[in-house]
């Protein structure tokens, strides 16, 4: 389907190839990853065919890893937030719904800098979790939902910034905003 | 590598990541564009419909709209990693 690379590196299958890039990344000399394939029956490598690997095909899977690790994170993040909010009480399907809703807001923001930034005040952590949580709670309203979260979304672009810091008339704002969103109060 | 073929390896890298959750196709073509790439949403779908033709992603209608989104197949997985991994 696809015109990949074709070199000796490329060509090897896909558990060998990641092999490879992991000792590649761990800093592993080019001798010892051309021993660790003898030894897996691949023959006729050089020093020259993991420079060249190093420098082509080797940076575009160290990118491509960069980019799954922070989809990963995500993912388990919205799947973490649904699940201990009562989601052992929704059908699978709403949770996955619920879930990619939520990977969908997360994908706007650093995760780490917002975490960094509320690792600190884990009661807000807490109260802004939940909010977000409630939207998955029993009779799933997609639009309702999705104009909550859209909503809230707007209220944690305040959170972008990781220098900023929240006040307490800012961090009740959030809170209350997506609760008055969701009808809680 | 064609421009059809960047194009899908962009599609199964993104939904790859994040599966088993689902993405639009306006989306996959935001996230793209983020990473300096410069498809347009209507090739992302084209692409979208090609890979789904292929039984390498699944097209999903979101309940009470009609709103497609799409996740990997598991020969979806199978073939990134085989390809591009």
């Amino acid at each position: 389907m696809s015109n990949r690379r074709k070199g000796k590196i490329a060509s090897l299958t896909f558990e060998l190839r990641t092999k490879v890039n992991t000792m590649l990344r761990d800093g592993v000399k080019y001798s010892a990853v051309i021993k660790f394939l003898e030894k897996n029956d691949v023959f006729g490598l050089n020093e020259q065919n993991i420079t060249n690997w190093h420098q082509g095909g080797y940076q575009e899977w160290l990118k491509e890893q960069e980019r799954l690790a922070d989809m990963q994170a995500k993912r388990e993040f919205a799947f973490e937030i649904v699940r201990s909010n009562e989601g052992s009480k929704l059908h699978e399907a709403n949770l996955h719904l619920a879930a990619s809703q939520l990977y969908e807001v997360l994908t706007d923001f650093d995760l780490q800098d917002l975490k960094d930034l509320l690792k600190d005040e884990p009661e807000n952590y807490a109260a802004i979790i939940n909010s977000l949580a409630k939207l998955s709670k029993g009779h799933l309203d997609l639009r309702k939902y999705q104009d909550a979260v859209a909503k809230a979304q707007v209220e944690l672009q305040k959170l972008r910034d990781p220098k900023q810091k929240l006040s307490d008339t800012d961090r009740l704002a959030i809170v209350e905003k997506v609760d008055e969103i969701l009808g809680i109060k | 590598m064609s421009r059809p073929d960047e194009i899908r390896k962009e599609i199964l890298l993104q939904l790859y990541g994040c599966r088993p959750l689902t993405r639009a196709a306006d989306r996959i073509h935001r996230d793209a564009k983020k990473e300096g790439y410069d498809y347009s949403l209507f090739e992302i779908k084209q692409e979208l419909t090609f890979l789904s033709d292929e039984g390498l992603l699944i097209r999903i209608t979101e309940p009470g709209t009609t709103a497609a989104v799409y996740r990997i197949h598991a020969n979806g997985v199978r073939h990134y990693e085989e390809k591009y991994g």
